[in-house]
């Protein structure tokens, strides 16, 4: 068992398998597992000293603790701490600091694209976590035959399909 | 009609329509898949 | 100073103080993150997007297009009306999927990693960057000939002042780029072009009476084969008037910031409506403008003026004055983002990649910057010596980009074996033929719109091209395999995966088969 901080499920396995029975009802579904994804959250203040504009607030990003790629985030997520069994964990394959880089370099980025500055804008990395995301592993079945499997995001619903070949 | 002669009529004024069509088409396609996350509150 | 030059100041300023005060009251939200960004409804979303692409095109290039051609020029707006649809159906999903899987964050890092070369990388950046720049000197013209209107300076003069607010404005920041402004802008030139069309229709009788009038002058400006049937039975022309808008919506897809969203967030299914919607009104209107033109101001000079001197005949001075320093701030909004896409390329994709591993950030701005300014320079030299129209800047700037890059993008997704040696073939190929075909003016040789050539010889180099190299990489083909979208997974669940998710989904089943194993191994 490990100690981890993930963030906490929103939609129930009974809820997961009532919204995808009636998306399609000729088929049953059933909950497998719950697996965790890892993802580094950085947090960074970002200001702008511009007599005419000042700007000043957070900026906040994801990378994905597998692939290593950013995303936006439009808040912090609230973390509860867990213990969860090490073969429910995704394993992270990317380094800390190579996360960290990615991070400011994406940032930077999507700065200059969003928020054109005259100078460059100072960030300084405010907070960081590795957190967990969880996600139901969802069997779609009819009858006894397994057709295809699904991973549904335990907090948005969002689904996509496992490619088990 | 308009005043136009028939081949400028019939080959350019239908598009407006046809298009609009395909956007409408597409609206209700991702609404489908907005109904997903509808159901699941 | 006469009053336009004072009304022109007075809404810069106005629009200034706007930005402003909107950027200020960002920094107020303390909870949720600056660029995080929250959906604003889908009217205002399609009206800042309208806004954008209106500018220097649809107030001159179009029009001009219109008044010396007739309802032959109507084939270029049904490309341009039906395009971005055209874009989100039949491309959409799978390029998004594609571009999820491979983690890139710009369409030419797109291109890097599904060719797996850097080769592919300089080629694409190149092209960008000089016709991306080659976009905005039409736009360049437009505002000089907006300015030149407003202030009564000579041509040149104006050119200069225009560029010269245009680049300060990009390079210092581009305060006035916040949604609202946009939206403020998108507003008022709806309104004008509505006002201005509806006034010009009611004085000339409609559509039927514009007709008539048209045949009055010469019959061959209803004639979709263009006035003294210049075009006829040129069907090379019709079809590339009408695919080089349509197909160019796909050149340069929409690679997504990706977005981790705490809640999940609606599509954008409403602005899409919305702009279909739009688009029907606004892309025709500019051209029906421009014959309402031929009627109503058979002595122009210029024919890219026509719509700003029917504002001036219909609307006292104060509301043409207004519309026009609209435009002038549509066309710095268009300019600015262009100019920092390719000040991007160049700082990011290739000085800091190639030229300066360890740059610091301040030094790659600096390089964005002078970038842009040199943009600038070139610009005025190009607009002062020898002004091409602005139609025909964005026909040829478009559709070499188009030829480049849609044959490409194509491929990546809908082919496992498109390699970089077919892809390079296929850009230099579609570029090339673009150019010497508008260079040598081969149109009217051959009958074949220089779009329409450029569509042929880049799927022909891809073709050919791909023949030769190595094949993708073993991942690589997986991976589009992957994203062609789940098979055997019923029509219902299938609808609304959100493909968002393809990495995490790879992954995850990565994992778990490795779970799997080693419980068999235990």
């Amino acid at each position: 068992m490990l100690k981890i901080k993930a963030q906490d499920i929103f939609y129930s396995k009974e809820t997961v398998v009532h919204s995808l029975s009636k998306v399609e009802q000729n088929l049953n579904f059933t909950v497998e597992s719950l697996v965790y994804y890892p993802y580094m959250f950085y947090e960074f203040s970002f200001q702008r000293k511009n007599p005419i504009s000042p700007l000043k607030g957070k900026v906040g990003c994801t990378v994905d603790g597998v692939s290593g790629v950013p995303a936006l985030t439009d808040k912090k997520p609230e973390f509860l701490n867990s213990n969860i069994s090490k073969e429910r964990l995704v394993p992270i394959q990317l380094d800390e600091q190579k996360a960290r880089d990615t991070a400011e370099e994406f940032l930077y980025r999507t700065i200059s694209k969003k928020i054109k500055v005259i100078s460059t804008p100072n960030i300084s990395l405010k907070d960081y976590e590795l957190f967990y995301w969880p996600y139901w592993v969802v069997n779609g079945n009819k009858g006894e035959e397994n057709l295809f499997t699904l991973i549904v995001d335990s907090i948005t619903g969002k689904y996509h399909p496992l490619n088990v070949e | 009609m308009f005043n136009l002669p028939a081949e400028t009529f019939w080959l350019l004024v239908p598009w407006p329509f046809i298009w609009l069509g395909l956007g409408i088409f597409m609206y209700f396609k991702l609404r489908r898949e907005d109904i997903y996350e509808e159901e699941s509150k | 100073m006469n009053l336009d030059m004072i009304i022109f100041v007075i809404y810069m300023l106005g629009l200034l103080a706007l930005g402003i005060s909107f950027s200020r009251k960002v920094n107020k939200s303390v909870d949720d993150y600056i660029l995080g960004g929250r959906s604003l409804g889908p009217a205002v979303t399609a009206l800042t997007m309208q806004s954008t692409s209106m500018s220097g095109y649809m107030f001159m290039g179009g029009p001009a297009l219109a008044f010396q051609q007739g309802w032959y020029a109507i084939w270029y707006a049904i490309g341009d009306a039906g395009g971005s649809i055209i874009n989100l159906s039949v491309l959409g999903k799978r390029m998004r999927r594609m571009s999820e899987l491979l983690g890139a964050l710009s369409p030419i890092e797109y291109l890097e990693k599904r060719y797996e070369s850097v080769a592919v990388k300089v080629v694409a950046s190149l092209i960008s960057i000089v016709f991306l720049s080659a976009y905005v000197f039409a736009q360049f013209i437009a505002a000089g000939k907006a300015l030149e209107s407003l202030t009564g300076f000579n041509y040149e003069l104006a050119l200069i002042l225009g560029i010269g607010v245009i680049i300060a404005y990009t390079v210092t920041g581009g305060y006035l780029a916040v949604v609202w402004t946009d939206f403020v802008q998108g507003i008022i030139m709806v309104l004008g072009i509505t006002g201005i069309m509806v006034m010009g229709l009611i004085h000339i009788g409609g559509l039927s009476g514009l007709n008539e009038s048209l045949a009055a002058i010469d019959p061959t400006y209803l004639s979709i084969w263009g006035k003294d049937l210049a075009y006829y039975g040129q069907w090379g022309m019709v079809l590339g008037a009408i695919l080089i808008y349509a197909i160019t919506y796909m050149g340069l897809p929409h690679v997504v910031v990706r977005h981790m969203s705490m809640k999940s967030t609606k599509t954008v299914k409403g602005a899409v409506l919305v702009s279909s919607i739009w688009n029907q009104i606004f892309v025709f209107a500019p051209y029906v403008l421009g014959f309402v033109g031929i009627v109503m101001l058979p002595n122009l000079s210029d024919p890219e003026m026509v719509i700003p001197t029917l504002a001036y005949t219909f609307f006292p001075g104060v509301i043409a004055a207004i519309l026009l320093s609209a435009l002038m701030a549509a066309i710095m909004s268009t300019s600015d983002s262009i100019l920092m896409q390719t000040g991007t390329i160049l700082s990011r994709d290739i000085y800091q990649r190639f030229i300066n591993k360890e740059a610091s950030q301040a030094k790659v701005v600096l390089v964005s910057r002078l970038c842009v300014l040199a943009v600038g320079v070139v610009g005025v030299i190009v607009a002062i010596y020898q002004p091409p129209t602005i139609f025909a800047l964005v026909i040829f700037a478009s559709g070499v980009l188009g030829n480049s890059f849609i044959v490409p993008y194509i491929a990546s997704v809908y082919s496992t074996k498109a390699n970089k040696v077919g892809v390079l073939c296929s850009m230099i190929a579609g570029a090339g033929t673009n150019i010497i075909w508008t260079v040598g003016a081969l149109d009217t040789v051959t009958g074949i719109h220089p779009f329409l050539a450029g569509v042929i010889f880049s799927i022909a180099g891809m073709l050919v091209g791909n023949r030769f190299g190595n094949p993708p990489s073993d991942e690589m083909q997986a991976l589009v395999e992957k994203a062609k979208g789940p098979r055997q997974i019923p029509k219902n669940i299938n609808k609304s995966i959100s493909f968002d998710l393809s990495p995490e989904a790879k992954n995850i089943s990565t994992h778990l088969q490795s779970v799997r194993l080693n419980n068999v191994e235990n």
